[in-house]
């Protein structure tokens, strides 16, 4: 899409940009609204711009797509007092322009005057009397590709925050990031210059201070919560990657702030309260952190490196030399080539940015983004019970507690001490749900431990650690060396397709899926994610095609393992028991005995035929007591020799055959075979080959079929009706000269 | 007023587009005709005096009706050769620049990815291709790990 002249001036008026080569070719330029020059506040003065409407999108030159930080907003305010993330904004493009700022006013490049200024200030406005950015900025025109080169840089703290680091992008990646984990802002340098003109890289600086060009996006900043609705031309530092401020700081008077990050550094997001004052906003590093700023930055489709001295050198095919990529409409994906590649990217060929077509009016092919399947990490409710992972040997203590005979009390003192916590303690079987066995090494767990497992309220010498999630996603990636074909096109026709070539996946424990065959050739991006959910053994697989899923199947991958265990409190009673009735005999025997005595004594004492008598009958009597003590041990040492000792099972056996085939995931593809006696040439010459194929008649030759439109020749209805039968039938057609 | 006509034979399928004589065997300029009362334009009847060179012809080339035709000659020897003519309705035209939607070519010389159901497969017969990922995830059986689920208190760091 052209630049709106009538908005940004004539092409052939067009000024110079201040920070340049006078002597390079082709010159970058700026607008010219006319009066004095380039100034937004002059485009208002001289009637092209107005304060309450954005400035003409037809400036930028190409689109920053969704894989661009600064498609992804993060608006943070105060919510109930504390600061917190509010909002997200994503855009499927984003506009933007270059800038250019002078020096002298403001001031000073960076420095921001509070006292002049509120939130409003950073709009559209018209302030007259008060301090605006946006009207000293003066917006590029002309872009051209070669001369000159962005340089990511980056600022990071130590973890306390005491030390701050600054550098460029390569270094933070390969020696920092585990020293100053905390990055509070990622911006652009910018070198000028043409290396291929023999003009060296410089990086104009003034006054000390480095002056890029400035990022201007041209969408507004929205955000209803905060009742925020503005444009902002001119960010500091050139922030793509952070916080849009230049001090990481969010005022905790003006309580918002507004960081760019891809989408998938949203979680790294920190906010730390850090004076009375200020709250620091950061990104803590990931692993990805590198690789998203450098898509970020190839959204722009300009020469860009992550290095300083592959920066000042400005070779365009240095090895840490990047170009960003723009796809057929002109949007940025995060695509780049580098190194020696980069002579392949087509903005050499380019006399400036415009050349790649970019029109902001033209709707956006929503397909071709956020088409990736999303998998959630899942949740633990420990809840009432517990989960832990359990190696072979802490099975085996888990089977030594279920048998342990725990010593048996007095039952007087077991009688005296009774409460319900007692009674719980004394059935470690009751308190086991399950244990199933997973073929799986890399079970989450927390990672802290091992603990000991308490089985109800019983502490044992089980070691284990506790599983960290109900769910454990496992990927298998099926993937050509050229990352393009999964499967060989054995025909490169209809016979690679169904019904004639078939593709089934085999997901292990869940059984098999038919790919569609179009996904062996056309994609090369074959994802399983096998779903496993550790509660119940149940297992899913997902079929994804780059990222997007196709199909699933389901099945149950565990092993329920059936425990039996003592039940202790059963036992304990029995013999507890059998105990009480023998102290019962006991007494019993002692009573009798000592009352037989007691009359013995007595009818000795007494004498006499009677005393006589009852002295045998007391004797009788204790007699009878110890055979009647002697018969109930016998039954009570019968009763607990012969005692069965009361067992509990916990679930019951579940199937392993899915556990003896093979673990791999599978693409099984069945092919057709053709007759031994096929004759490409004698086919083509009789039957010929299927096709669907528009034309005119002289576009084809040998044997031919089809529908022919006999309009316009000067033949009888009969002849073309004749013709048009002898088509359908199949004619044969001049060779080719 | 004399018409003329072109003799000759034609050796092509007879559903060969644009045919013109494999061999002319009537002199430059043509053969004279007599006119007859009527011609059927489609199957026309042309008289001809006899010529043996004219006997074994199979094709007619009337550039006065505009067309050309097949011919069965039925020979008077001596006298004269009726030519029986049929016309040649896909050489009698210029069809090149007709449109056309083609379902089958021989000129593109092999299948194309439009399902034929002519093509000679044999039915029953396949071959089988099996391709494994690598698995780094699941063991097989012996190994593996454990989960217990217990009703439990808070346990203690061994």
């Amino acid at each position: 899409m052209s630049i709106n002249e009538q908005v940004y001036g004539a092409k052939s008026t067009w000024l110079d940009t201040q920070y340049q080569y006078t002597t390079i070719t082709p010159k970058a330029k700026k607008a010219n609204f006319g009066g004095e020059g380039a100034l937004l506040m002059t485009g208002v003065a001289t009637g092209k711009l107005s304060y309450t409407e954005p400035i003409d999108k037809s400036i930028g030159y190409c689109g920053l797509g969704t894989e661009s930080a600064l498609s992804h907003l993060t608006y943070i305010g105060m919510k109930n007092g504390e600061p917190s993330i509010i909002s997200t904004q994503d855009r499927f493009v984003t506009n933007f322009c270059w800038c250019e700022k002078t020096l002298n006013n403001p001031p000073t490049m960076f420095g921001y005057n509070y006292q002049y200024d509120n939130i409003t200030l950073h709009a559209w406005g018209d302030y007259a009397t008060t301090f605006n950015y946006n009207k000293v900025v003066e917006p590029l025109t002309v872009v051209c590709p070669q001369n000159q080169i962005l340089l990511i840089w980056l600022q990071a703290y130590n973890a306390d925050f005491s030390q701050v680091w600054e550098g460029g992008l390569k270094d933070y990646e390969s020696t920092y990031h585990t020293t100053y984990p905390n990055i509070t802002c990622v911006y652009l340098r910018t070198f000028f210059g043409n290396k291929e003109q023999n003009i060296s890289m410089i990086e104009y600086t003034a006054q000390g201070m480095k002056i890029p060009w400035q990022l201007s996006i041209l969408d507004n900043y929205v955000c209803e919560d905060l009742n925020l609705d503005f444009y902002d031309y001119a960010e500091p530092l050139n922030v793509i990657f952070g916080v849009f401020n230049n001090t990481n700081l969010m005022y905790k008077y003006s309580y918002f702030a507004i960081v760019a990050t891809t989408e998938n550094a949203v979680e790294h997001i920190k906010i730390q309260d850090v004076s009375t004052s200020n709250y620091r906003i950061y990104i803590e590093y990931y692993d990805d952190f590198a690789e998203d700023v450098r898509k970020t930055v190839a959204c722009f489709g300009l020469y860009f490196t992550d290095d300083l001295a592959t920066a000042q050198n400005g070779t365009l095919t240095l090895s840490d030399m990047y170009i960003g990529l723009l796809d057929d409409n002109g949007i940025g994906h995060g695509e780049y080539l580098k190194g020696t590649e980069t002579a392949n990217a087509p903005q050499n060929d380019w006399d400036d940015m415009t050349a790649s077509g970019y029109d902001y009016t033209k709707e956006v092919d929503k397909t071709k983004y956020k088409n990736d399947t999303e998998f959630y990490d899942s949740g633990l409710a420990n809840g009432f019970t517990r989960f832990w992972v359990l190696d072979s040997s802490g099975v085996d203590a888990l089977l030594s507690e279920l048998y342990n005979i725990m010593a048996q009390d007095d039952p007087d003192e077991s009688i005296e001490r009774y409460n319900m916590k007692v009674f719980l303690t004394q059935n470690p079987i009751d308190a086991v749900i399950s244990l199933k066995k997973f073929p799986l090494d890399d079970v989450p767990t927390t990672g802290v431990g091992p603990y000991r497992v308490q089985i109800g309220s019983k502490n044992t010498n089980i070691l284990a650690y506790p599983l960290a999630a109900s769910c454990g996603i496992y990927t298998f990636s099926f993937s050509s060396s050229d990352d393009t074909n999964l499967y060989p096109h054995y025909h490169k026709d209809f016979r690679d397709y169904e019904p004639y070539t078939k593709a089934e996946l085999y997901v292990p424990f869940c059984g098999t899926y038919e790919i569609p065959c179009t996904y062996l050739y056309d994609y090369g991006g074959l994802v399983l994610k096998l779903v496993i959910d550790f509660v119940s053994g149940a297992c899913t697989g997902y079929i994804l095609v780059h990222g997007i899923c196709i199909g699933s199947v389901s099945g149950n991958c565990a092993i329920s393992l059936p425990l039996s265990g003592i039940q202790n409190a059963t036992l304990d009673s029995q013999i507890h028991s059998a105990a009480i009735r023998d102290t019962q005999r006991v007494n019993s025997l002692a009573a009798g005995i000592a009352a037989g005595a007691v009359s013995i004594a007595a009818g000795l004492l007494t004498g006499g035929a009677a005393a006589l008598a009852g002295v045998a009958g007391a004797a009788l009597s204790i007699g009878t007591a110890a055979v009647k003590s002697s018969t109930e041990q016998a039954a009570i040492n019968y009763e607990i020799s012969h005692m069965q000792t009361p067992l509990k099972m916990v679930s019951t056996a579940s199937g392993q055959i899915a556990h003896t085939y093979d673990m791999r995931a599978k693409l099984t593809v069945t092919r057709p075979k053709i007759s031994n006696d096929y004759d490409a040439v004698v086919y083509g010459d009789t039957i010929g080959f299927a096709c669907l194929i528009d034309g005119i008649v002289s576009d084809f030759h040998g044997f031919t079929s089809g529908v022919i439109n006999v309009d316009g020749i000067n033949a009888t209805a009969e002849e073309k009706e004749m013709i048009r039968s002898a088509f359908a039938s199949g004619v044969y057609l001049p060779n080719e000269e | 007023m004399a018409f003329t006509i072109r003799l000759g034979t034609n050796n092509d399928n007879v559903l060969t587009v644009g045919k013109t004589f494999t061999t002319e065997l009537s002199p430059t300029g043509g053969i004279s005709i007599s006119p007859t009362s009527k011609i059927n334009l489609l199957k026309p009847v042309f008289v001809i005096s006899y010529d043996a060179a004219y006997v074994n012809c199979n094709y007619v080339i009337a550039s006065f009706l505009g067309r050309q035709y097949y011919c069965i000659p039925d020979v008077e020897i001596g006298k004269q050769i009726i030519l029986n003519c049929t016309v040649d309705y896909l050489s009698s035209f210029d069809l090149s620049g007709c449109p056309i939607t083609v379902l089958r070519n021989g000129g593109i010389g092999a299948p194309t990815k439009i399902q034929d159901n002519k093509f000679p497969i044999i039915p029953n017969e396949e071959t089988i291709d099996q391709i494994p990922i690598a698995n780094s995830h699941l063991t097989a059986n012996g190994s593996g790990c454990y989960v217990l689920q217990v009703i439990g208190g808070a346990a203690s760091v061994d």
